[in-house]
């Protein structure tokens, strides 16, 4: 995230414990300042007792008001937001309980969980920029010469059906209509000459279907 | 309109909704809220900007988009393009006739001008295809969202065009005349797979092949068994030419309908003489004559008795079960006979002693012996002769019975008796029912080559009408041309949001929508959730959520076509964050801020927002408040417009705000932020 223009400072180091926690505590990764948001990358507290987790909640919530207010007092009202990367299903299971629960963040900030390092990375990315970052392409519009062009690059040159219905397959000017049911009778001229000539080739009429077995 | 707006620089109405008297808001900034209670003219705000920048709108009856008793409705936008020239947007109504505030309405006149001069307006789908159409249903779904018409922002609501129309542009009709291709095709090849898989198979595909070998396996013994005992006896017929000594034939030469024939000429002449031997034979036989003739006789005899019995009482089965019953009627009259006198005299003294039995004893009285004596004797008279006739004949039977087991034993000292069995199977409807089966068993194994070549054939052909069809399924896919950018643009947003699990990420599927009326077939997108929920089975903020999603990422795509393009860079949201719980207004937030204050111009949007609740709105203004001015000197803005009261002669009373960035630099800020970390964490 070295990257990011926005980075107010990177350091890892524990959050102060006020509660005397036993077990863990948060780590402040960085902190990072964009146009979009004010943004908290928090390592969430390895081996944290589950009896503890409401005095961790109150570190967390502590440090998001902190900052923000900071903020404010400066004039800058961003939303801020807390990314906490947790490793551990169980806590992950725990902590995400704490997303939905608007008596105890009250909007005021935000609270994402991510698990893997990439999407940690994304997130990061996503929440920091001044602008969407991703870049939307879409393909050419298919429109008929389109689709003539993607169907004959699939067919080789003498795919004898699709030489039948090639003019059955676009309309002559763009805007026209073709003949409904042209395709039709050449797939079915198509298959009949098929059956007969398969006929032929076995020197008997092909079964009705209800003599197969 | 060759130009692409980059911002609205403010807004006029007049006579539009409860706009009555004119109002001019002058919107230049990158965010604009709307704010204050229901009924204010929030939306109808939104809704005009809409009309002008899209003439798109949702009111059936266009005539109350008018104020109440006005003639005429404007609505114009001043605009800056993307270079800061100047131009308008302009929509004029007129009502035509009938009373206020409903009535009919001319067409409405939007125009644009830039400079002075005018410029073209057409929809996204006119310019995508050049086409003359007007469609501005599908501009307004991608650059507005009423929380009081979620729905249509989905494509499935749409009356019109939707944006896979738009991508994947197949003519109706022709597009329907590719789709009953497949559909022949389909049938044909799956007409030519049940072929193949005949043609294909070394098994012959009647299910009771095996059934027609044991039969005429059997057959053949029988055949057999008959003429090897007579073989050389006069008036024998030949053994036909075509069977071999052993009467095992060659499938190969019983083909021909010649050969047909000769084998039931060779049956039915192998059948007659057959029973004309035995015939013969029965009455050649040495035989036990004295016994056999006693049985014969006695035979005859039981015959005649039969006869007799059956002339004197054809319907002696049912005759003499007449009057039966537990007693039956013979019996009745011969009691009443015997114990009537007793009867009486018993009835009498109960009647005396019981009142009850009166009746009885009456019925008693009236009953008359000798009438009861003279109708017994004329039943016995009559039945009589059948019970016993009755009797005689089942014993006759049975005797009968007796001597033809006899009779036979006598007879089967024959060998010829022991063929009639064979004679029985031999009967020519059987056999040349055997024969012809076993004909066509052997014409199949014949042709198992022709099979085989006729099933490669059929396979080849197959193998190029699913070539065909994948062809076009390839082509026609919206897999590489639309969905995945949709998608992955949904779910970018879409993560920011807290999201319930099993919903993140969406997916699009393709789909076709036929809608009443509409002689067209028109492609979708659907949405579900991860865990497959469709949007129906949303919560009300889950179904905003997406169609804010969905919102952004139509307005991204067609923003990033070339040859479409949206000739605007506004986006209007009335009402969006009433549906959302604090953390998502503020997930939200993000969204607006990214869109509102890109430093890259070409990506920044001006965005409308309304908010008609006061705590949210001031939830709102916090989040969106505009940073300070950025390396390059562009400076976002964010005003507020308070819709504070509405009045019936004027219309709404709005108060006019700027939000005003930091004093402090932005870069002044970071560093003390930044000092106060480094100093360690708060």
């Amino acid at each position: 995230m070295d990257d990011f223009r926005a980075t107010l400072a990177r350091f890892r180091v524990p959050l102060e414990d006020n509660h005397g926690l036993s077990q863990g505590v948060w780590t402040l990764d960085a902190v990072y300042l964009s146009n979009t948001a004010l943004v908290l990358d928090v390592g969430a507290p390895i081996g944290a007792a589950p009896g503890q987790l409401p005095a961790h909640r109150d570190e967390l919530d502590r440090l998001a008001r902190q900052l923000s207010h900071r903020a404010a007092d400066h004039g800058v009202l961003r939303p801020v937001a807390l990314v906490v990367r947790v490793e551990s299903d169980e806590l992950h299971a725990e902590l995400n309980r704490w997303t939905f629960d608007q008596d105890w963040h009250r909007g005021e900030f935000l609270f994402y969980l991510v698990s893997k390092d990439e999407e940690h990375a994304d997130l990061l990315r996503d929440l920091v920029a001044e602008g969407e970052t991703e870049s939307v392409e879409v393909g050419e519009r298919l429109d008929e010469r389109v689709l003539q062009a993607r169907v004959e690059a699939r067919m080789s040159p003498d795919h004898e059906l699709f030489e039948r219905l090639r003019a059955a397959l676009v309309a002559p000017q763009p805007g026209s209509a073709i003949e409904a049911g042209a395709g039709l009778d050449a797939v079915a001229a198509w298959t009949s000459e098929a059956l007969r000539e398969a006929e032929k080739l076995t020197a008997q009429p092909t079964p009705e279907e209800g003599r197969l077995a | 309109m060759s130009r692409r707006i980059q911002r609205i620089a403010s807004v006029t109405l007049l006579g539009f909704r409860g706009f009555i008297k004119e109002c001019h808001l002058d919107t230049n900034a990158d965010i604009v809220i709307l704010a204050g209670p229901n009924g204010h003219g929030k939306t109808s705000f939104l809704e005009g900007v809409v009309l002008a920048l899209t003439g798109h709108h949702t009111c059936e009856d266009p005539g109350t988009l008018f104020s109440y008793d006005q003639p005429e409705l404007n609505v114009r936008l001043d605009v800056q393009d993307e270079d800061g020239i100047l131009g308008t947007l302009a929509v004029k109504g007129l009502r035509e006739v009938g009373p206020a505030p409903r009535g009919t309405a001319k067409p409405f006149t939007r125009t644009a001008s830039w400079k002075g001069s005018n410029a073209e307006l057409s929809s996204v789908y006119g310019r995508a295809t050049g086409a003359p159409e007007d469609e501005p249903e599908l501009d307004a779904r991608v650059c507005a969202f009423f929380q009081d018409q979620v729905w249509a922002q989905f494509d499935h609501a749409a009356r019109g065009r939707t944006l896979r129309d738009v991508f994947e542009p197949v003519p109706p009709r022709w597009q329907m005349a590719v789709e009953d291709q497949y559909k022949g095709l389909r049938r044909a090849l799956q007409d030519l797979a049940n072929k193949i898989s005949f043609y294909g198979s070394d098994a012959y595909p009647w299910k009771e092949r095996e059934a027609i070998d044991k039969e005429f396996s059997e057959y053949a013994e029988t055949l057999r068994s008959v003429y090897r005992p007579l073989a050389g006896r006069r008036g024998w017929p030949a053994w036909p030419a075509t069977f071999d000594g052993s009467l095992a034939w060659t499938l190969a030469e019983v083909r021909s309908e010649d050969d047909e024939r000769g084998r039931r000429r060779f049956l039915e002449r192998l059948e007659a003489t057959l029973q004309e031997e035995i015939r013969k034979d029965r009455e050649s036989l040495p035989r036990e004559r004295g016994r056999l003739e006693s049985v014969e006789r006695r035979l005859d005899e039981i015959r005649i008795q039969l006869a007799s019995i059956q002339d004197a009482f054809p319907n002696l089965d049912d005759e003499a079960s007449w009057f039966s019953g537990r007693p039956g009627l013979l019996e009745i009259l011969q009691s009443i006979e015997e114990n009537l006198t007793r009867w009486r005299r018993e009835a009498t003294i109960a009647a005396t002693t019981y009142p009850e039995l009166r009746a009885v004893q009456m019925e008693v009285e009236a009953v008359q012996v000798n009438v009861a004596t003279r109708r017994h004797d004329e039943l016995q008279l009559w039945i009589g002769p059948r019970r016993a006739a009755q009797t005689e004949r089942s014993a006759l039977r049975a005797e009968e019975g007796r001597l033809l087991e006899e009779r036979e034993s006598l007879l089967g000292t024959s060998p010829l008796e022991m063929l009639k069995p064979q004679l029985a199977a031999l009967r020519m409807e059987n056999t040349l029912s055997r024969w012809t089966r076993q004909q066509e068993l052997a014409a199949y194994d014949a042709r198992r080559e022709g099979r085989a070549s006729a099933a490669r054939y059929l396979e080849d052909k197959r193998a190029q009408g699913e070539a065909l069809l994948d062809a076009y399924e390839a082509a026609t896919s919206a897999r590489t041309e639309l969905r995945l950018p949709l998608e992955k643009r949904m779910n970018t947003v879409l993560r920011r949001f807290a999201l319930t699990e099993g919903l993140y990420p969406v997916h699009l599927d393709s789909v076709s929508l036929r809608r009443s009326g509409d002689n067209g077939e028109h492609r979708a997108v659907a949405i579900v959730a991860d865990d497959k929920r469709p949007l129906a089975a949303l919560s009300t903020g889950q179904r905003s959520q997406f169609a804010i999603a969905l919102l952004i990422a139509q307005n991204d795509v067609i923003r990033a076509s070339p040859g479409v393009g949206l000739p605007h860079h506004v986006m209007l949201l009335d009402d969006a964050s009433s549906s959302y719980d604090l953390s998502n207004l503020t997930r939200e937030a993000i969204t607006w801020r990214k869109l509102a204050y890109d430093p890259d111009r070409t990506r920044r949007r001006q965005i409308f927002i309304s908010s008609h609740h006061d705590d949210l709105t001031n939830h709102l203004l916090d989040l969106l408040s505009p940073p300070g001015k950025s390396g390059d000197g562009f400076q976002p803005s964010l005003r507020v417009f308070q819709f504070k009261d509405w009045r019936r002669e004027s219309g709404p009373v709005i108060e006019k705000y700027r939000v005003a960035p930091p004093r402090t630099g932005e870069d002044q800020i970071r560093e003390d932020l930044a000092r106060n970390l480094r100093r360690g964490p708060p």
